[in-house]
């Protein structure tokens, strides 16, 4: 508005200045270079040029200003506006300042009431998650120190059966060792171990076996039936390849406490 | 005399829903999973429904909650029953 005013003036008073005018729904132009001559000499004054346009039935228009150069050519001077005519001519306004009135203006209004319950229903659900949030959490703490708990057990249960293996191993060496524990208890051994001797056919019996052996079956012979029972019970317990031999570990124990194995 | 107003969101898992005076808006979102007939007016599952808009006037609410089954619900799962309002009331 205010610039299509200071071009009407520039029209009327200055004499290098001229017009070109586009029609906006056909994007042609109307009217090219009409120059301040022109205007004074058919119309008057530039008030009455414009005028004619609106009463030719142009109401969206854009504007170009010129200036004469020479006796025949323009040049541009200025960026091109918009004028959009309204019912009297001088209701004139420029269209995109009237949009950028427009979203200013719903900018300014605020919330709708749906808005602002969706936010108060986000607010509510907000406090929720964050107590399920907390609770999630502390259930990850406990079942996480759970879990260590049970991964220490689990490992501690590993060594043990490894550990147990060895002591079968060693038990079952023991068991080997038996004059030496045999002694201990208070039996009468022979202190030295002959080791393999050659056998006579004669003497088979005796002679193929070691000292030891030979001892412990001299021994057996005093043992009642009961006896030989319970301490073949003895060594099949301890000879059981069961992942976790507690007898084992009990009696070896016992003989450790009672100072039997060497 | 009014001096101002607030937003109260509450939780309801009964048919019986206290009176509820000076309200101006008031909203309801159905949290259960089963069908809640506010006023007779169904609201479904996970929807809501704004019942009174802002217009100026305040008024006494009375409302009257029924809870059918919801038929798209699986059947073994249990029925739950909870709406939330958000109003917004003179004080």
């Amino acid at each position: 508005m205010e610039r299509l005013d200071e071009l009407m003036d520039k029209l009327n008073n200055d004499r290098f200045c001229a017009v070109t005018i586009f029609d906006r729904n056909t994007s042609k132009p109307i009217y090219r270079n009409v120059t301040h001559e022109l205007i004074q000499n058919q119309y008057g004054s530039s008030e009455e040029f414009f005028e004619k346009i609106f009463a030719d039935g142009y109401k969206k228009i854009t504007l170009q200003e010129k200036r004469r150069n020479g006796s025949n050519a323009f040049k541009i001077e200025g960026k091109t506006f918009d004028v959009t005519f309204g019912e009297a001519k001088n209701t004139e306004t420029s269209e995109p300042m009237e949009e950028a009135k427009k979203k200013k203006k719903s900018g300014l209004m605020g919330l709708g009431i749906a808005e602002i319950f969706d936010l108060k229903l986000q607010a509510h659900d907000r406090s929720e998650l964050a107590r399920k949030l907390e609770e999630s959490e502390r259930n990850n703490r406990e079942l996480k120190a759970k879990n260590d708990e049970l991964n220490e057990e689990r490992l501690q249960r590993k060594y043990t059966k490894e550990s147990n293996d060895s002591l079968n191993n060693m038990l079952l060496g023991a068991v080997k060792q038996a004059p030496l524990i045999l002694k201990a208890l208070g039996f009468n051994v022979p202190a030295e171990n002959g080791g393999l001797a050659i056998a006579s056919p004669d003497d088979l019996y005796d002679e193929s076996f070691s000292e030891a052996k030979k001892s412990f079956l001299d021994i057996v012979q005093t043992l009642d039936d009961d006896t030989i029972t319970l301490l073949s019970v003895i060594y099949q317990k301890i000879n059981e390849k069961s992942q976790e031999n507690l007898f084992s570990q009990e009696l070896f124990g016992l003989l450790q406490k009672y100072q039997m194995l060497v | 005399m009014f001096v101002e107003s607030a937003f109260i969101t509450r939780e309801f898992r009964e048919e019986q829903i206290p009176i509820l005076e000076n309200v101006t808006s008031l909203s309801i979102l159905n949290k259960g999973n089963s069908i809640a007939v506010v006023n007779g007016l169904l609201i479904y599952p996970t929807q809501k429904q704004i019942l009174i808009v802002p217009d100026g006037t305040y008024s006494k609410v009375q409302l009257e909650v029924l809870y059918e089954p919801d038929s798209k619900q699986k059947k073994k799962v249990m029925m739950q029953n909870k709406i939330l309002l958000v109003y917004k009331k003179l004080i």
